[in-house]
Formats: structure tokens, sequence, C-alpha cells
């Protein structure tokens, strides 16, 4: 229906402020799931920021660099990385997913010739390569 | 024999005239196993109370007009059955981020007027004189775009998308799922007349893929993979004309 | 409503999803090594020792690898923070949580690149 929207008293149900948690009475956990995805990059954040500073206390001498992995070895950061670790397992498992979701909609994102790349071979490429690369990270990290 | 089931049904209620905010309101109804909650709501307002206002048309789930909230989630009332809900009771409320214009019934104008922004027609730079015959397509080439397609105006996306319900101005799931259906036709050439609704501040860039839309979609129209692949051919665009400023832009 | 195609946001998008990805593949592994594995005992402490470390650093593709691994996954989080602070409340300040945001992420950028570049 069109109306005028000059002449016609309305109301408009506004969204709640924690919509995530509850929106207009309802809660869905697909939203809160979407919070949960959405904050891994939090965690990113910090651990990243956490990383450059390390990198700097290498700039500092041995001694700084070792008090600083001496607190890093104890419960409260040890639980911080735990818990960063799952935030970072999350953004990993969502993120690699979706490109397979992209794939399967429409056109999707990789075609060869007419045709469009099964869905299934994207999931397998993009997970594939999580397994490669943390390998050969490991790899390297223990060995170079 | 008679064992009389019966199902309680509570419906946002607002009568403009009457009051300033919605109010609601419980009817006690007989359970039928084939009845979807549109069927109960159609009795309730030939046999027990006909103010009671709600749009529907075809019933099949083709129309678009019967969307409304079920127990929180948009849904095609003729489709949502209510043996899905029984015993529970069935709360029945208007599409949520729509202004309501009474009862259950929604204003779709800010849809409307963004579904026409999108151009959502075949745009040619030159149209051929009808003797030259039909544009063809092969059966490939319709399937890049006839997923987006089967869109039924339902606005049940935009009911579930907290974007929208943040930022009224977010061109929204259906919207540009139906621009990138007109991008994606090799009949059409209108993507550069599209490209400014679809890929400014309120378009696109809008979106942090909460993915309920695709969820909720009655038609499996996936707009938030449309949004992504769209934001994708987008950023490749620019990244490409940034490097090759030279190149040709399409 | 007049709308026009927005020539930035495609570039902090970019980044933010090069980002996504270099930190799907890469981060986990990296906090477990550094963050969890040495601590519990389950790899030698001395891999994360400072001679082990500065000695890695010397290999230029480590400092070009730890550019990439940390500059990109900064704009990652930025871009990600940025809309999740207007989506939990903050929307009124969606005008300027960009410049907070990226902001942030450029000056990290400097950060690591003078550490690694001058600093090492
Ligand atoms: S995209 Fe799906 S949910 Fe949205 S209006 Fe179209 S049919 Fe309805
Ligand atoms: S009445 Fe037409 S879609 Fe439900």
């Amino acid at each position: 229906m069109m109306l005028d929207s000059e002449t016609t008293k309305t109301y408009t149900r506004p969204i709640s402020k924690a919509w995530w948690l509850r929106d207009r009475g309802h809660f869905n956990r697909r939203y809160f799931m979407f919070l949960l995805r959405e904050l891994t990059s939090v965690f990113v954040a910090l651990y990243v920021v956490l990383f450059i500073y390390e990198i700097f206390l290498l700039t500092k001498g041995p001694d700084a660099h070792a008090a600083f992995r001496e607190s890093l070895n104890s419960g409260p950061w040890i639980a911080f990385h735990i818990i960063a670790l799952l935030f970072a397992l999350y953004h990993s498992y969502t993120w690699l997913g979706l490109t397979t979701k992209m794939q399967a909609a429409g056109r999707g994102l990789v075609k060869i010739g007419t045709k469009t790349l099964p869905p299934i071979l994207i999931a397998l490429g993009s997970y594939g390569a999580w397994i490669v690369a943390t390998i050969i990270i490991a790899y390297l990290f223990l060995t170079l | 024999m008679s064992d009389h089931k019966t199902i309680k049904i509570t419906v946002l209620r607002y009568r403009p005239e009457e009051e300033d905010a919605p109010t609601e309101q419980t009817y006690e109804v007989e359970f039928r196993d084939d009845w979807v909650v549109l069927d109960a709501l159609n009795h309730i307002k030939d046999h027990i109370d006909g103010t009671l206002s709600f749009r529907w048309s075809c019933r099949m789930g083709v129309c678009g007009s019967c969307g409304m909230m079920v127990n929180g989630e948009p849904k095609l009332t003729c489709a949502a059955m209510l043996r899905d809900y029984y015993p529970k009771e069935v709360r029945v409320e208007p599409l949520v981020n729509f202004p309501i214009v009474r009862d259950l019934v929604t204003d779709m104008t800010d849809f409307m007027d963004k579904l026409k922004a999108v151009k959502p027609w075949i745009i040619r730079e030159e149209e051929k004189p009808v003797s030259e015959g039909e544009y063809r397509q092969t059966p490939d080439q319709l399937k890049d775009y006839k997923q987006f397609s089967q869109c039924i105006n339902c606005m049940l996306c935009y009911a579930a998308c907290p974007v929208y319900g943040l930022e009224h101005d977010f061109v929204g799931p259906a919207a540009i799922a139906l621009g990138h259906r007109y991008n994606l036709d090799s009949r059409d050439e209108g993507i550069q007349q599209r490209q400014h609704v679809i890929a400014s501040k309120e378009g696109i860039w809008e979106c942090t893929y909460v993915g309920e839309c695709s969820v909720v979609c009655p038609k499996h129209v996936d707009p938030a993979e449309a949004i992504q692949q769209t934001k994708v051919a987008t950023t490749t665009n620019r990244f490409k004309s940034l490097v090759m400023p030279w190149g040709n832009k399409t | 409503m007049n709308y026009k195609e927005h020539k930035s946001e495609p570039f902090w998008w970019g980044m933010f999803s090069q980002g996504g990805v270099i930190a799907a593949l890469l981060i986990p592994i990296h906090i477990f090594l550094g963050g969890i594995a040495v601590h519990l005992g389950l790899i030698d402490a001395e891999l994360m020792s400072h001679e082990r470390l500065t000695g890695l650093l010397q290999n230029p593709l480590v400092k070009l690898y730890l550019c990439v691994l940390l500059i990109f996954t900064l704009y990652h989080a930025a871009h990600r923070i940025r809309f999740t602070l207007a989506e939990i409340g903050l929307h009124s300040l969606a005008k300027v949580l960009p410049f907070l945001c990226y902001g942030g992420a450029l000056v990290g950028t400097a950060v690591v690149l003078y550490i690694l570049w001058v600093l090492f």
C-alpha cells in the first residue's frame, strides 16, 4: 500500500538496543552467533597488537623480552590465548565457509568457461588451504 | 466424536484512530491440522472479530503480500503451518522495521522507492528493432541470474535485517538482489545506471553480512550472497581501475 | 534519496577481506604456537627465545611475511570493529568510527613498518 506519510498516523516499533540478545521481544540465536562472529575481530586485534609489542621488545634486548615471555607464562595469559584461539578458529570456520556459500548462489564467483565451478570444490579449496597454511607455518616455525 | 482442540493466537493490534501505540489481543480458535496461520487469521476475521486487518491474496506463496512476524520470525503466513506451533500459542505481529498502518498491515512505500531506484528491468544502450527478433540467451546464461529472479517482494528479508532496522536508508536485501539479477543478465547493459545506487554508502557497503535475509527468504533468493558478490566485483573493479586507470571500466 | 557511488568503501572493504583471509588461514596456528603450546611445554621454550626470534628476523622473507600478516589483519579487525560498534549501540557515531578504526590501523601499519625495517 502506498500512502501519504504526512497524513497517515503510523507506528514503527524501533529495533531493540541489544537486538542480538532480544529484538522486539524475541531471541534469535543466529543474531547472537553473528555478534560472536563479529567479536572475533576484537581478539584478532588484541592478539596482533600483542604480537607487534613482542617484536618491539625484541629490539629492547634479551632481558626485556624474557620478562615479557615470563609474564605470558601465567594462568590468565594462557587463558586469554585459549579464548583468542577459539574465536580465531570461529573466524576461520565462518570466513572460509563464506566463499563456498558465495559460489553456490547465482553465477557464483569462479566460472570455468560457461560453467560455474561446483561449490564443494571451493569448500575443499579454502578449508584445504587453511590446513596446508597451518602445516607450513608450524613446520617452518619448528625447523627454520 | 468431537475432540475440539483449540489454539491461542495473539495478534498485535494497532488502531490509529483509537490508540497511539500497538496493543495485543488474544483469540482462541479451533485447531485444524491442515490450517496455516493465515487460515486462522481469516477464521478470526470471519467469525470472531471482523475489525482485524491484514493483507493476503494468493494463499500459495507467490503474491508476497501475507508476510508477518510469526513467533518473532518473518514468515509468509500462507505457508506457516499451525501444527508446527501447536500446542504452543502463536504470536502474530506485523513485519518489523516497517511503519504499521493498522493491525498487521505495514507501509511498504520505502521498499517500493528502493526497488524503483535499482531499475529492476532490462536496460539496453540501444533497443534493437522488433523486426530483428528477440534477445537470445543460452541456458547457462539464464542460470547465472535465475535464482535472484525468484523474488516475490514479500519484504521478509527487510524484517529480518537488523542493519535495515538500525539504518532505514539501507537499500536492503531484495532491492540489491534484484539489481544484481539484472546486472547478471546477458541481455542487460544497465549496470552503470544501477551502480551509483547499489554501490553507494547506503547500498552494499552498509551490509555486514548478518545473513538472516537469506535464512528467511521463502524463495531461496539468497540476497546476502547477491550483496557479497556485488562487493567482490565492485572492489575488484575499483582496484583494477586504480592500478590501470586507462582500462575500460565495466 | 540521492545516491552516489562510494569511492573509498571498496578500498577499506578490500583490505578487510584480504585481511580476513589472512587471519583465517594464519592466526590460529600463531596463537597456538606462541601463546599456548610453548607455555604448556608442547614445544621447546627455546623456540620463542630472544636469540631464536631475532635470528629469524634477520631473514627479510620473515619480515615480509610478518608485514603482510600483521598489517592486513589490522585492517580486517578495524573494519569489523567499526561496524560492530555501530551495531551494538554507537550508531550515532557511524560517521566518526571509520576515522577512529582505520586511523588506528594506519598508525599500526606505520608502527609495524618502523619496528621491522628501521629498528631491526
Ligand atoms: S529476496 Fe526473498 S525475502 Fe526478500 S523480498 Fe524477495 S522473496 Fe521476499
Ligand atoms: S497470500 Fe500470497 S504469498 Fe501468502
